[in-house]
């Protein structure tokens, strides 16, 4: 190459002058990209350059403003990167647009492009039809040729009708150049559409006797094509054809076409072929022919390649058509002489047209065996293959066994596949037709099986399977026949690596005719097959002709062997579902010999199977099932009917049940939307306003709640109103029916208060128009006298509010936003809170700004109390925010920890707000309404004793004197509330008895919660929860309760999902899960759960799931979460204050907090305060400084330094947290935080 | 019908390619295998070869293969002259062509080629009429 490369770069500049070739220089980049690559050493550097290359030319396109000269240059190097395999995909556009816009060269290189990036089906094509029909239009005769040429290589048949027209115009073209092209593009269009060319026939006629052979001979394309189609059509064209055969060898064509002194040679193979068609069978027509192929054999004497391939061609046809001997006797001869020549080439075609004589004349062949001989022997492959062929027409009965020899040799050593298949077909063509004995007959097809395996066809197997059982009429034959095969067969099974198809040809054999083996046992055959099976990389049809061939031999042994009911047994559990069929069968047959053989008949595989179809064997089961209340059967007319049936009844249930058909009632109009559109100065009307938005609203409602506006509001937090959005308000009368308490409605309409308070602009209070409870899903109340209430109960807020409203409000809003965080809280503890809201109104104190705000937090936080569906998150506030109203009411009280103190003084004061007690609103839900009318008297002196009440029923649940707050939670479902009896907490079961509530006995000796927690529960279960707090662990003690009277329910599995930082054990071993199996009615089964923690989290919780099975067996689950607090895990530490200093400095982690709390406190009320909250050990209080330790579950150690100092009406406490971890220092200045605030 | 045309050479760099119907496989490992294949045979044997299911006809020359991929209904010693008639088309243009010819003109040997073989049937094979387009365009352009 590199001599080759010298030469070239001597002779570049002449390359770039033009005077060599290409008339045009070759671009730099070209020439070293050609340079390179010729110099690359390895496949790896070309790889390399040619990547480079494509890169660059990518670069290159990018950029704009490219010249077409320097467009065409590098369209040239993307045909040369495409051809070498490259994806090119960005240069396709450009080289369209070259195509289109470029000069002759240009374009033409743009054309070139095109065809060579793109196919037919490309999407790109697209673009060029309107390019190519430009230039098909154009004047340049250039330009119609390129248009042509592309035509012919990138039309697709969605494009021909576009260019149809235009392309049949050519054909007219004075140009033969453009009706050549034109003629090409048609056959094109021929090729892709047939039906679309079919009205241009007559014009390739007339094409045909073009007067420019050129174009004549383009034409004879399309004629070979369409009379390959159809012959008939075109056999009067025999006579054209034969003359311009004629002429052609004639020598009337000009010296051009002439190529070594044969006249267009290749015109003259093209009519001989077509010429060939129209004479095959054909007497008529072959008789026109005789004399030209006379001639024409005659003429090509010619010592060249071209001469011997018109020689070869004629010779082709005049074996193709209706045999002339005169002509085969010359056509034979000149065979002779191709087999004689030394060119292997020429004896190539030798063999190939004695081939095609032998079914004309016969005997042709056997003059030239000898040379047929050396041919096979020819080590070059391809003559061997072609002779090959020539036996294989030779094939008669005499040399079938050697040519099918021949084959099998030739079909053994060969490894191309598609000479393996096509030897297979051959042979077992042979084979079939020529067999001289069957036992050859079996023998070659099992070699064939052997080398061809996957190759031959299923239907040579079941061919030979059926020449074996069908037989012929002699019977001894038959016999020896199928002796033979199982002889052969028994030999063949013992070798390896048999192909699928023989193993099933050789299983069925042998199980249908190993009978006939005299000298062999059936058994060893068995164990043939047998070890057949072992091999289990065949396919499951073959090893399911191993199975049915054991069964067989089975049968015909009448028992079966151990080894066999053993691998059945194995193979009655495999995955293949068809082999386990037939491995159950066996073993069921083996029980019933006799049936066995009735099943596997010794030689029957010719009689027909009597089928039963009406199945009269299977009656007696049917009666039998019928008779025991089987459902008879339905025919499928029947059955179809029905689904259908169904479907409409399924249909129309599903339509009308629950949905509520019932159009809307019309919305009540203006009184209420004047009402509420009031603007927020009038708010001395305000009190009055709602009232009569109330009145109007409520009037002459049906039992759905509406609001003033005559929506149906319920369920809607926040509703849109000319003021905003405010938020929904409870209804007060299905509040009432959802607590135990009769507090929710005072609750609920002190909370109305807030609300509005808090939405309105600014210092007033609007009324807000009553709404809907969200979530409710109680009865409803007579909408009346709800409504009424509501009236009076507006003009009492409003009245109320006005004055304490100020100070609330923007405080409320920031609160509100920012507290609303999805607690939800049990209607009892909303209760607990309205109360407090209640008192804080009440109280009028702007100074407690704080404690109120967190009040109305609280109180706007348990706003969504009433969505019972909700999993109630306890908020441990509660009772510290009773606590803490507490405090705020009384301005130097201690802060007792018990709050029945709390609840005392609150009546205190409340009692010198207050004028009245009302002591009937400790009734319970259904006395709601005596309850509402009540508040409003009470809620003019702006105070209630309704939430003290409250607050003292709840203190009446909680067990005094425990030092602990107790949690409260409420049930997610409101029947379990309903069912609550308001006196207790205790559950009851459904007859009446109570539930035992007592703890194991081990854990009774520790403190513990007495009360329980329900969690969760609904008519049927119900789960509670019991707080024992050991030193080391916090345990948690579950009561699965089943109270109905009547119902068991089974498979009672709760699942406790605490906080991550805890670990759960359940009966001594780390889980989280108890299982019981079945709880009788008015029962309950108790479990612990001990949870230990490393750590605190910031929000520590006890969640999980309830599920069980109830009577019908439908699953049910309910979901609790239950918060754990800071003090269920803190423990006290006793220290004394000299340790307590020891190990003041050694903790790590602290932090400092300065609370300012709004009154006086004494050390002393806050370490009481943080002993109930926290469970510290008060260590020491010395003047105005405290100090406490505690620890978490026996881990880390807690301290805890307080200071207060005292100013006039305020405190400041300093909060002083060190702790050996941070995150657990974090919570406890966090609880600090919000005890005191 | 022919399938396609190439040119490799004897290190089995491909040339010139030109498809005359939409190749499904990978070409350039198929025109490995064929190169190979064709590499592997001697002077004296056939110039025919069986490669899957259609035929090559090839012929060196020089380090030049012309390998045309052919159906089996075609004349395979006509489509080996076909090969002879390209090259003496292409050393009439390129007069004395070699391989670097073919190499550094790629758009006019394609464009050859393109006048005597359209959709895979022999169409024009009168050398002067063959290149009468191209040498119009030269004309044309210069």
């Amino acid at each position: 190459m590199t001599e080759v490369m010298e030469r070239t770069l001597a002779s570049l500049p002449m390359f770039m002058k033009g005077e060599l070739g290409g008339p045009f220089g070759v671009s730099r980049g070209f020439q070293t990209l050609i340079k390179a690559i010729g110099e690359s050493q390895s496949k790896h550097e070309e790889e390399r350059i040619m990547k480079k290359e494509v890169s660059y030319l990518q670069q290159k396109l990018t950029q704009p403003d490219i010249s077409n000269k320097h467009m065409k240059e590098l369209l040239v190097r993307l045909v040369y990167c495409n051809m070498l395999g490259h994806d090119i995909t960005f240069g396709y556009i450009h080289a369209l647009k070259l195509a289109q816009q470029g000069g002759l060269v240009e374009k033409r290189v743009g054309y070139l492009a095109v065809s060579l990036f793109l196919h037919e089906d490309h999407e790109l094509i697209m673009l060029l039809i309107n390019t190519i029909q430009k230039d098909l239009k154009s004047t340049n005769i250039l330009h119609v040729c390129m248009g042509l040429t592309a035509v012919c290589a990138l039309i697709s048949t969605e494009m021909i009708p576009a260019l149809l027209p235009m392309v049949e115009d050519k054909l007219q073209h004075p140009k033969e150049v453009v009706r050549k092209k034109a003629i090409m593009a048609l056959h094109r269009f021929y090729l892709k559409a047939p039906n679309m060319v079919q009205h241009i026939h007559e014009k390739f006629r007339k094409v045909l006797c073009d007067r420019d052979p050129g174009v004549m001979g383009a034409s004879l394309n399309i004629f070979y094509d369409l009379i390959k189609e159809d012959v008939e059509k075109h056999r009067d064209l025999t006579n054209t054809f034969a003359c311009i055969m004629k002429q052609v060898i004639g020598g009337k064509l000009t010296n051009d076409f002439t190529y070594h002194s044969v006249p267009a040679p290749w015109i003259q193979v093209q009519l001989l072929r077509i010429l060939g068609m129209l004479g095959a069978g054909h007497k008529k027509n072959s008789e026109q022919m005789y004399a030209v192929l006379d001639e024409t054999l005659d003429k090509s004497e010619i010592n060249h390649n071209i001469g011997y391939a018109v020689l070869y061609e004629c010779v082709r046809t005049v074996t193709a058509i209706h045999p002339n001997p005169a002509l085969l006797e010359k056509a034979a001869e000149r065979i002779g002489r191709f087999l004689r020549s030394h060119s292997n080439n020429l004896r190539y075609l030798g063999i190939t047209a004695l081939t095609s004589m032998l079914p004309v004349l016969p005997g042709v062949a056997g003059e030239h065996q000898l040379v047929v001989i050396e041919c096979l022997d020819d080590p070059d492959e391809t003559l061997q293959r072609k002779t090959l062929e020539l036996l294989y027409r030779m094939t008669g009965p005499t040399n079938v066994t050697v040519i099918c020899d021949r084959l099998i040799s030739h079909l053994s050593t060969t490894a191309d596949t598609y000479l393996q298949s096509d030897l297979v077909t051959k042979i077992t063509q042979l084979a079939e037709r020529f067999a001289p004995s069957n036992e050859w007959f079996i023998t070659t097809m099992n070699q064939v099986f052997e080398l061809g395996s996957d190759l031959v066809p299923n239907d040579v197997a079941q061919n030979l399977l059926l020449l074996l059982a069908e037989g012929t009429d002699n019977e001894s034959e038959d016999a020896e026949l199928r002796l033979h095969a199982v002889q052969s067969y028994l030999g063949l099974v013992e070798r390896p690596h048999l192909p699928d198809i023989l193993v099933q040809v050789s299983c069925w054999t042998l199980g249908e005719y190993s009978y006939l083996l005299t000298d062999v046992e059936p058994q060893a055959v068995l164990w043939r097959l047998l070890s057949l099976l072992e091999q289990d990389h065949r396919s499951v049809e073959t090893m399911g002709s191993v199975f049915t061939a054991i069964c067989k031999l089975c049968a015909q042994m009448g028992r079966v062997p151990e080894e066999v009911v053993s691998v059945c047994e194995r193979y009655v559990s495999c995955l293949d579902v068809d082999l386990r069929q037939r491995a159950a069968e066996l073993l069921e047959l083996q029980t019933d010999v006799p049936l066995m053989q009735t099943v596997l008949p010794v030689d029957a595989s010719c009689e027909d199977l009597q089928i039963d179809p009406s199945l009269s064997f299977l009656d007696e089961f049917v009666s039998d099932a019928l008779a025991q209340g089987a459902a008879p059967y339905k025919p499928r007319q029947q059955r179809q009917s029905e689904t259908l049936a169904m479907a409409e009844d399924k249909a129309q249930a599903a339509l009308f049940s629950g949905l509520n058909f019932k159009p809307y009632d019309t919305p009540l109009v203006p009184p209420s939307l004047t009402a509420s559109s009031t603007p927020p100065s009038s708010q001395s009307k305000g009190v009055s306003e709602p009232s009569g938005s109330l009145s109007s609203g409520g009037s002459g409602e049906s039992s759905d709640k509406l609001d003033g506006l005559g929506l149906r509001t319920r369920g809607v937090r926040k509703i849109w109103s000319k003021d905003g959005c405010t938020k929904v308000k409870k209804m007060a009368a299905p509040t009432l029916e959802v607590t135990k308490e009769g507090q929710e409605e005072t609750g609920e309409v002190v909370q109305e208060a807030p609300d509005m308070s808090s939405y309105s602009g600014g210092a007033h209070v609007e009324p807000s128009t009553v709404v809907a409870l969200p979530g409710q899903h109680s009865n409803d109340l007579p909408d009346l006298q709800e409504d009424r209430r509501k009236q009076q109960l507006a003009s009492a807020l409003f009245s109320g509010l006005q004055q304490g409203g100020t100070a609330q409000t923007s405080r409320g809003r920031g609160i509100l936003k920012t507290s609303r965080r999805g607690k939800t809280r049990g209607p009892a503890v909303g209760n607990l809170l309205e109360g407090i809201d209640s008192l804080e109104l009440s109280s009028q104190d702007p100074s407690n700004t704080t404690t109120r705000t967190d009040i109305l937090t609280s109180a706007e936080t348990h706003d969504n109390l009433f969505d019972l569906e909700n999993v109630l998150q306890l908020d441990p506030i509660g009772p510290g925010i009773l606590k803490t109203s507490s405090n705020s009411t009384d301005n130097a009280r201690h802060v007792e920890s018990s709050l029945e103190e709390d609840f005392e003084t609150v009546e205190k004061d409340s009692k010198g707000a207050t004028d009245s007690r009302q002591s009937n609103m400790l009734e319970k839900t259904l006395n709601s309404q005596q309850n509402i009318e009540k508040l409003p008297n009470n809620r003019t002196e702006q105070k209630t004793e309704e939430p003290c009440d409250s607050l003292q029923l709840q203190s009446e649940d909680l067990v005094i004197g425990l030092d602990r707050p107790q949690v409260l939670l409420t049930s997610t479902s409101t029947d379990s509330i309903l069912d609550r009896d308001n006196d207790t907490d205790r559950m009851k079961f459904d007859n009446g008895t109570e539930v035992p509530t007592t703890l194991p006995e081990c854990l009774m000796e520790f403190p513990h919660s007495v009360e329980h927690v329900e969690l969760c529960g609904d008519e049927i279960v119900r789960l509670s929860l019991c707080k024992v707090w050991k030193p080391e662990e916090f345990v948690v003690v579950l009561f699965m309760t089943n109270h109905s009277s009547n119902r068991v329910v089974a498979d009672v599995c709760a699942k406790l999902e605490p906080s991550s930082n805890f670990q759960c054990y359940i009966g001594g071993t780390e889980s989280s899960c108890i299982v019981e199996e079945k709880i009788a009615p008015c029962s309950c089964s108790v479990h612990s759960a001990h949870l230990t923690c490393k750590a605190p989290a910031l929000s520590m919780h006890l969640g999980g799931e309830l599920s069980y099975k109830d009577h019908t067996l439908t699953n049910r689950r309910l979901f609790f979460t239950c918060p754990v607090q800071l003090s269920d895990v803190v423990r006290s530490l006793e220290l004394t204050t000299e340790q307590y200093g020891e190990k003041w400095p050694l903790t790590s982690h602290d932090k400092r907090l300065k609370l300012e709390i709004s009154k006086v406190t004494k050390v002393a009320g806050i370490m009481d305060m943080l002993q109930g909250r926290l469970g510290i050990h008060p260590v020491d209080i010395i003047g105005n400084e405290a100090i406490a330790s505690g620890t978490l579950l026996q881990q880390g150690l807690c301290l805890l330094h307080v200071k207060v100092t005292t100013k006039v009406n305020t405190s400041t406490v300093e909060l002083w947290v060190k702790f050996n971890s941070q995150l657990f220092t974090e919570c406890i200045a966090r609880e600090c935080a919000a005890i005191f605030r | 019908m022919l399938k396609f045309i190439l040119l490799v050479n004897k290190q089995g760099q491909t040339r010139l390619a030109q498809y005359y119907e939409h190749p499904e496989h990978d070409r350039v490992s198929v025109e490995r295998d064929i190169i190979r294949k064709c590499l592997a045979r001697e002077d004296n044997q056939c110039s025919f070869l069986e490669y899957k299911n259609f035929k090559l006809v090839y012929r060196r020359y020089a380090s030049l293969y012309f390998i045309v991929g052919v159906d089996h209904t075609e004349n395979e010693l006509a489509i080996l002259e076909l090969i002879h008639n390209i090259v003496e088309t292409y050393d009439k243009y390129f007069d004395k062509v070699c391989e670097l010819d073919i190499m550094f003109n790629l758009d006019k040997a394609y464009m050859i080629l393109e006048e005597m073989v359209m959709n895979g049937r022999i169409v024009e094979m009168n050398q002067n009429r063959i290149l009468l387009p191209i040498r119009v365009m030269d004309q044309a352009t210069q």
